[in-house]
């Protein structure tokens, strides 16, 4: 067993977490002096894509924002905390996820509500267009009906392209399950946007 | 989408479904929210752990020791090593239900988990574990939740609000009134260590109180019910770790008889079923500590560390097991 303890100054080879492919990010992040920095580049580079990814877990794109904003905040006050600045990307992206679910919930419950009081959503008849506007609403409804952690899997994989360790390390849960997670979560999606497409509509 | 989605088509699909969404700039807004946050900068610390794994003496790092929540009882234990232990990770406390001879009983078991932004989020995290499609990594354990039972916690000054699905509300299958009591507890004592700190659980679903969980009536706010935990419990090495030459194990007792057992025997045994090495540790405030045990001259392969408590009368009262390997 060896321990190396690297104090102090921004070099952090060796590093092997938090490595994730493209643009290194953790260079332009363990550059920034300091908080505030860190955070506007981190803003630069992913706000778009984490709003994105909070959509996709939660539907609702005003949401979304608060929660990706809440998380930048978050990531800042724990900035001196954090043990290495390539950590920040992957921090961020768990927030979102963490925060995405806690949100759900509440968002349930006034779905819940405001369907006691207006009746069920009307489903689109079997001959309406596909319009993208359409099948983008399908998409975001379908994934709404999975288990969480099938709809995170299957975010955090196919929107973020992110590999099954990076997943699991994100959510704190094994391989296996990740990969688990992913098969029964694209079969459960398949079979939802087959019920509100019966005729196989290949775009 | 009759054949069904590949990776490819999903790719497109998720992408597609929010290729429109054009979010509104608010980095002025989080910048008006920092503003005043901004803390002076410190060096960056940075512990590597060597060659990917990790023996049972590894210190903990910073972020291990300060966020396992112990509750006031586990204040004496200390934090394991997690195996291995990355530095983007913290160990989570979680409790299940194994058997010993006096009946089922809570044994801690530490996993490691990301960092949480805050309790809530850790306690979320940890309760999670302990349902059926996680679960305990060692195998001599159960755990009585279902499959998605939790769905958020919030930790109050008060209290801690567990919100549960319906699922957690029914009986677990094959199981008597006395294990769903120890499921409710699994529950207490697990985000009890996540809050780090003795608070009662109010447990709720769809935002309204419950009274009945896992198909047993429970109280509003639940306490923590004492002499629930195991005789012996061995919270260092976790289950499956990977050891070179060394490996020190560490647990926790719980009282015997009303009295608190004075020492642990140990002993490692190889996959013949020989005993390699063995010892007693005294325990301390209820903690318990092997010193170094000396694995460099055993051959590689699988060992199975047990740790147990006897009676004043030497029947065996409890016993715990850990499983692992030497390279």
């Amino acid at each position: 067993m060896t321990i190396h303890a690297v104090l102090g100054g921004g070099t952090l080879a060796g590093s092997a977490v938090g490595a994730h492919r493209g643009v290194d990010h953790g260079a332009l992040v363990s550059a920034a002096v300091n908080a505030d920095e860190a955070v506007e580049r981190l803003y630069l580079d992913h706000w778009d894509q984490l709003v994105r990814l909070s959509v996709l877990l939660v539907r609702d794109q005003g949401q979304a924002e608060e929660i990706v904003q809440d998380s930048f905040v978050e990531l800042h006050r724990r900035w001196s905390r954090l043990e290495d600045p390539d950590r920040a990307l992957p921090y961020l992206r768990q927030t979102v996820v963490n925060r995405s679910r806690s949100a759900l919930r509440h968002r349930r419950v006034v779905r819940r509500h405001l369907a006691r009081q207006h009746g069920e959503e009307t489903a689109p008849g079997a001959d309406e267009s596909v319009l993208a506007e359409t099948r983008r609403r399908w998409v975001l409804d379908a994934l709404q009906q999975l288990p969480g952690r099938q709809r995170e899997v299957l975010a955090l994989r196919y929107f973020l392209d992110m590999s099954e360790a990076e997943i699991a390390q994100t959510l704190g849960v094994s391989k296996g399950a990740v990969k688990s997670h992913a098969s029964r979560g694209a079969a459960a999606l398949r079979t939802l946007l087959d019920e509100r497409d019966p005729g196989g509509g290949e775009r | 989408m009759s054949h069904g989605p590949d990776e490819a088509r999903l790719r497109e699909i998720l992408s597609d479904a929010v290729a429109d969404v054009t979010p509104q700039d608010r980095l002025g807004e989080i910048r008006r929210r920092t503003s005043h946050a901004s803390r002076p900068h410190r060096p960056w610390v940075l512990v590597v752990l060597g060659a990917g794994t990790a023996t049972a003496a590894v210190v903990a790092t910073g972020v291990l020791a300060g966020r396992v929540g112990l509750t006031e009882g586990d204040r004496a234990d200390r934090t394991p090593a997690a195996s291995p232990a990355p530095s983007d990770t913290q160990a989570a406390a979680l409790y299940f239900v194994g058997a010993t001879p006096a009946g089922a009983r809570l044994f801690r078991e530490f996993q490691g988990v990301p960092i949480a932004a805050d309790d809530s989020a850790l306690a979320l995290d940890a309760l999670q574990r302990l349902e059926a499609d996680a679960g305990p990594d060692d195998p001599d354990y159960r755990t009585l939740w279902p499959d998605g039972a939790f769905t958020d916690v919030t930790v109050g000054d008060d209290w801690i609000s567990v919100e549960v699905s319906a699922a957690a509300l029914e009986p677990a299958a094959d199981s008597g009134r006395a294990d769903a009591v120890l499921g409710v507890q699994q529950a207490v004592y697990t985000a009890e260590a996540a809050a780090g700190s003795s608070l009662p659980i109010a447990f709720e679903h769809e935002d309204a109180p419950v009274r009945t969980i896992l198909g047993v009536e429970v109280e509003q706010l639940v306490p923590r019910m004492p002499g629930l935990r195991a005789p012996v419990s061995i919270s260092d090495p976790t289950e499956g770790l990977v050891a070179d030459d060394a490996l020190v194990a560490r647990g926790t007792v719980g009282p015997v008889a009303d009295r608190t057992p004075g020492e642990v025997s140990w002993e490692l045994r190889g996959s013949d079923g020989a005993v390699v090495a063995s010892g007693t540790a005294p325990v301390d405030e209820r903690s318990w500590d092997t010193g170094a045990i000396d694995l460099s001259d055993l051959a590689p392969g699988r060992y199975v560390l047990s740790a147990q408590v006897t009676s004043d009368t030497d029947d065996l009262v409890a016993a715990d097991t850990r499983t692992i390997t030497v390279r």
